[in-house]
């Protein structure tokens, strides 16, 4: 008898609906979408006015990307109300979306299907997503209520988003128990449709059958208008982001993180324009990207500069370079400063942090880039650059010098060993800073001491063009690249090795853009396999309790984490202590975007926030993997009551000290 | 003196030194625009981005060879550039000369220059300069205003005593302290724009000018290097040191 239930088991869809007023519905729903699809098509055609191209082409990439930050929301988890909220939203929608568009298939498509347990299981399926919608629009609620956070922002729309959203939910079960009131269902199928069966017994008890036919008419209707009134109004809230996500999810094109675009030469000289002056000359895939932020505010919470009080959001230049796409005004010096482009230090945790992919270094980069381009840039960072032009490295040292660090220690060259395995490639720091030569003489110790064949190019060496590239000024980085790609050709170098992260991003993800392709490695994994191999000993624990700072251009950027764990002895360390903000959610030091070079008030420094970070796990040492985050913590350190009892080391340099002498 | 809203020429002569940053490999290393003069270039573009001064010309003596940092001023925006074909090591005085000739050409407003070129740290030219024309100058010049509808301007000299604030009549000279401004960094597309630029060439008889040298550089030596110092162990040490050895207590 039950069995027979099931198997006729289905509802009517417009039962109590009278045939005119469904022309009515029909039409109001068109007029609501027709809404959306020209003021769609309106930002469409904004998105047109950039510079043509800028896409990815690779149709694999679009779905790999719309699986992982689109369906599985990679992004989106971690451990915040923010995140669970947003999974009940995003999965409620999504499926409720699936069932209306099923329904719309299985009721009025060739085939009826929309009965018997297939519908059983839908009812089901719909309202336990149903009441996971509507948990996150309270939770929502909450949270823009009661905790506020700042970077999230705080618009009336958004209350009338969310507003909408529950309504639609809340009205959607009372028309799903109306009707199973007035229709009568028998009860062994309305259980399955749980919450309109738990809302009937409750709520409705004892209603009239005609009552609840009239309330019912009347619920739908509200309902009705709700989802045209939802419909119209997405282009202009937060809801933009289910659409415009998704497209610069699998659009922005494909590129190491670290890399940043090249410009062409010939190109500059053709139109006149170096970078992005006015919000048109940023590519369509650019124009876009501002149009899918949805203003949650989490690369606003990672940004070093904001922590510090500069004047620079992340997401505050996207959405105010996405208000001057659809106004008129200046983009620099108007909508955009100076003094927010240069507080970026391109550490990319916005980068990293954001969901629908947004590529926020490249929109200060490209901006930068007109700002250099057109003498916006003077003092400490211009002499750096000047220096880089003049004597191929941002000191402004005699090149001639660059193996000052070396004396004594007989060290290979190029000449003396032209047959070498590993170019080791000692960046400016590492070659002119008096503290950083101590980690290119511990390098290059442990090296010998592991037995690797090595060599170093001396007075050859140049600067990588990084800090260049990162300020603005693309073509003397380009000068520096292709005078390095033909010098590490005229040798045969095929495998790197640098201390510096920076280098080895710009040599590993960068020079390969002028034709220089190498097997690059940071001193780090170099010294663990080393380490691995039994060639050095990461010796025992001092037993005072030590923490390492992830360099941003290593663990973000490149992904490297383990092996400079690995160097330090971590497994075996039982006084090892980890920061909070660690491995790829490091947090910078604030040397990164060529900010080595700008002057910054005490109040102001990165360090200082990251040097208290690292005091409070009581560490005594503070290890880090590169010559400027090694600058800027000591400097940190000196300027943080209690640090001056930290000692600041590069990791060569502690696996150096832990080599019993031979 | 025109009585307009702005300054109509400002005259800018500037040199090539080499490349001061580049220590003991000065003899392989690039020229660069005398760092003063830098600052008296930026100060000009700056005045001109304030819509007080219309046209900037810029002005230096030598071989071709320094169309490269001409160049370079060009793409840090001056308007144009006179270049005085002579590739002689001159004195002060006939550089001044050479001037005199060029402002009673040009007749700028205002000249601002560097206070001194930091290869022969002579700090004359712009004295002599003022002196050969008859015209006010402020010397050291760390801020300039303009007064009065462009007829005076108030210049801040930096002294070994401090600040002193006085105000010249235009036209006049005005040579450029350290801390007058940062010059702007000019970037390799800035030099490829700048190359549209014109440069006039000009020699010293074109300007009617006879200049022959009135002192003769016999040497030049590198300053003799600081001997190693040495580290003490205690504050008495440090003490018994200064007292016996270097005896200066």
């Amino acid at each position: 008898m039950i069995a027979i239930a099931m198997d006729n088991a289905t509802r009517e869809v417009f039962g109590n609906i009278a045939p005119w007023m469904q022309v009515v519905f029909f039409v109001m729903i068109a007029a609501s979408i027709g809404v959306l699809v020209w003021q769609f098509v309106a930002h469409l055609r904004l998105w047109r006015k950039g510079q043509p191209g800028g896409f990815e082409r690779d149709w694999r990439v679009w779905v790999r990307r719309l699986l992982e930050y689109g369906l599985a929301q990679k992004r989106v988890h971690k451990k915040s109300l923010g995140a669970l909220l947003h999974l009940l939203l995003f999965s409620g929608f999504l499926v409720l979306t699936i069932g209306t568009t099923l329904l719309g298939i299985a009721h009025d498509g060739p085939y009826n299907f929309h009965h018997g347990w297939y519908y059983l299981i839908y009812e089901l399926t719909l309202d336990i997503f149903g009441v996971a919608f509507c948990l996150g629009c309270v939770l929502a609620m909450y949270r823009r209520a009661f905790q506020r956070p700042a970077s999230l922002g705080h618009n009336p729309r958004d209350w009338w988003l969310l507003g909408v959203l529950l309504s639609l939910g809340l009205t959607g079960f009372l028309v799903e128990a109306l009707r199973m009131h007035y229709t009568q269902v028998q009860p062994e199928i309305a259980h399955w449709s749980v919450v309109g069966w738990l809302v009937d017994v409750t709520m409705l008890r004892g209603l009239e059958v005609d009552s609840a036919r009239s309330m019912h008419l009347a619920a739908w209707w509200l309902h009705a208008i709700l989802v045209a009134a939802f419909f119209a109004t997405i282009p202009v809230n937060r809801f933009l982001h289910v659409i415009t996500g998704p497209l610069n999810i699998a659009l922005r094109p494909e590129r190491p993180m670290g890399a940043l675009v090249p410009l062409q030469m010939e190109e500059v000289e053709q139109t006149g324009l170096i970078g992005v002056s006015e919000i048109e000359q940023f590519t369509r895939q650019q124009l876009l990207s501002l149009d899918s932020c949805m203003e949650c505010g989490r690369c606003e919470d990672a940004c070093p500069a904001t922590a510090t009080g500069k004047p620079l959001s992340p997401k505050k230049v996207v959405t105010d370079l996405r208000w001057l796409m659809g106004h008129s005004g200046e983009l620099h010096g108007e909508t955009i400063q100076a003094e927010t482009l240069w507080a970026c230090t391109m550490c990319q945790a916005c980068v990293q942090e954001c969901p629908v992919l947004i590529g926020h270094v490249d929109l200060i980069s490209d901006m930068r880039r007109h700002l250099v381009g057109e003498g916006k840039l003077s003092g400490p960072p211009a002499r750096a650059l000047q220096q880089i032009g003049n004597q191929s490295n941002p000191y402004g040292r005699p090149n001639s010098d660059r193996l000052a660090w070396a004396k004594g220690l007989g060290v290979p060259t190029v000449e003396t060993n032209p047959h070498f395995d590993y170019l080791f490639w000692v960046g400016c720091a590492a070659s002119f800073d008096p503290r950083a030569q101590k980690v290119a003489r511990a390098t290059a110790q442990l090296l010998k001491e592991g037995g690797v064949s090595f060599a170093v190019l001396g007075p050859e060496e140049s600067c990588t063009g990084d800090p260049a590239r990162r300020i603005g000024d693309e073509f003397l980085f380009q000068q520096r690249a292709q005078t390095n790609v033909e010098t590490l050709t005229r040798h045969k170098v095929k495998k790197i090795v640098t201390p510096c992260p920076h280098c080895y991003n710009t040599l590993k993800n960068e020079y390969p853009q002028f034709g220089g392709q190498y097997e690059v490695q940071h001193h780090s994994t170099l010294l663990a396999e080393l380490v691995g191999e039994g060639r050095l000993s990461t010796g025992t624990s001092t037993g005072e309790p030590i923490t390492f700072h992830d360099p941003c251009y290593l663990a973000r950027v490149s992904g490297e984490v383990d092996a400079t764990r690995t160097v330090i002895g971590v497994n075996t360390d039982a006084q090892f202590r980890e920061m909070p903000r660690h491995g790829k959610k490091t947090f910078c030091c604030g040397a990164g975007g060529g900010r080595m070079w700008f002057d910054e008030s005490p109040a102001q420094r990165v360090s200082g926030l990251r040097a208290q970070e690292a005091l409070a796990t009581g560490a005594r040492t503070l290890a880090t993997a590169c010559p400027f985050c090694l600058n800027m913590m000591t400097d940190g350190m000196a300027g943080t009551p209690g640090g001056e009892n930290v000692k600041v080391l590069d990791i060569a340099e502690l696996l150096l000290n832990r080599q019993k002498p031979s | 003196m025109t009585q307009g809203q702005s300054v109509e020429k400002i005259l800018v002569p500037f040199k090539s030194v080499p490349d001061p940053y580049a220590g003991a490999a000065a003899s392989t290393s690039k020229s660069v625009i005398n760092p003063f003069d830098e600052i008296a270039i930026e100060e000009a573009l700056q005045i001109r981005e304030r819509g007080e001064a219309t046209e900037i010309v810029g002005v230096t003596i030598g071989a071709p060879a320094v169309d490269e940092q001409i160049r370079a001023a060009l793409a840090m925006g001056i308007d144009r550039a006179v270049r005085i074909d002579d590739a002689r090591a001159l004195d002060p005085y006939a550089v001044a000369r050479i001037l005199r000739a060029l402002v009673e050409k040009e007749s700028p407003q205002v000249v601002i220059m560097g206070k001194q070129a930091v290869d022969d740290d002579s700090n004359q030219v712009g004295q002599m300069l003022a002196g050969l024309l008859g015209w006010p100058q402020a010397t050291f010049v760390s801020k300039i205003e303009f007064l009065e509808n462009k007829t005076r301007a108030r210049c801040t000299r930096e002294t070994d005593g401090g600040l002193e604030i006085v105000a010249i009549n235009l036209p006049a000279i005005i040579t450029t302290d350290l801390r007058l401004n940062e010059p702007r960094y000019v970037s390799l597309p800035g030099l490829m724009k700048a190359r549209r630029k014109p440069i006039e060439t000009l020699t010293c008889e074109q300007l009617g000018v006879t200049v022959r040298p009135m002192t003769t550089t016999l040497s030049t030596s590198s300053p003799t290097r600081r001997a190693a110092g040495t580290r003490v162990g205690s504050v008495e040490e440090l003490m018994a040191k200064l007292k016996q050895e270097a005896k200066v207590l």
